[in-house]
């Protein structure tokens, strides 16, 4: 099973909806740079090239309009960040130690100079949540696929990405507030 | 070091995957505004922008010889 864009195609596009989701969705690319009126500047900016664009409206019917709009959201985040080579800094970092399928946390990291150990500490337990993660790490970002690897239901997997970026977040959030208090001593 | 690289393109990539599954029905209309009040936006004030925008850049493009949306309100944004 597939996730459907939510009321994007058709006529009755609830645009309030559709900003929403696509400004949310920019405020989580934008990253550590995230802000509630730079990621509502991209996403007006994403929709006004969209609606703007002579060829797009008469294939909205056939148009996948969330791809679309997050494809022009991404190239705009690009932009803002001005990082041409390697994009918004990941929430989670690379230096996951794992080891038996298991994430661990670094003994010693501070956790919020160290997202990767504030992560493990808390995915720690849920198993799917776990799993989304390592397969990731593998490459194996596809929901369908995490699924048949940890022989679970589908709607698992996507409960668990929703925790998931539930925790992304929440450790963004204490990172950035680390750093502004950092920053103002 | 290349895999190094290799994890951090994945790990963005896991990012990117984490946050389109938003603009799908993974998420419901209230799951999104959730999230949106839990990071400190106001998902009913960014809503009415949206549609004030799009309802601008509609009319825009049926009138388009009729007054403009000025570039002010296109960016408008809450606090």
């Amino acid at each position: 099973m597939k996730p459907k864009p939510h009321s994007f195609q058709g006529d009755d596009i609830e645009w309030a909806e559709v900003f929403c989701r696509l400004t949310l969705f920019a405020f989580e690319r934008l990253g550590p740079a995230a802000a509630w009126a730079r990621a509502e500047q991209i996403a007006s900016h994403a929709i006004s090239a969209f609606l703007a664009a002579e060829a797009v409206p008469p294939q909205i019917a056939d148009l996948n309009l969330a791809r679309h709009l997050a494809e022009l959201v991404e190239g705009l985040v690009h932009e803002a960040l001005s990082e041409p080579l390697s994009g918004p800094e990941p929430v989670l970092r690379a230096s996951a130690d794992r080891d038996g399928g298991t994430l661990h946390p670094r003994s010693g990291a501070s956790e919020f100079r160290d997202p990767i150990s504030a992560l493990a500490k808390q995915v720690a337990g849920d198993r799917i949540m776990e799993g989304v993660v390592l397969l990731s790490l593998d490459g194996i970002l596809d929901a369908s696929a995490q699924a048949a690897f940890l022989v679970v239901p589908i709607i698992e997997v996507y409960e668990a990405r929703k925790r998931l970026l539930r925790i992304t977040a929440r450790i963004r959030t204490e990172n950035k507030r680390s750093r502004d208090e950092e920053s103002s001593k | 070091m290349k895999k190094v690289q290799n994890e951090r393109e994945i790990l963005t990539r896991l990012d990117a995957v984490l946050a389109y599954d938003i603009l799908t029905d993974v998420y419901s209309r209230q799951e999104v505004a959730d999230l949106i009040l839990d990071a400190g936006g106001d998902p009913e004030a960014i809503g009415k922008r949206g549609q004030s925008l799009v309802a601008g850049l509609i009319r825009d493009l049926i009138h388009p010889s009729g007054p403009k949306l000025s570039d002010a309100e296109k960016t408008k944004s809450g606090p």
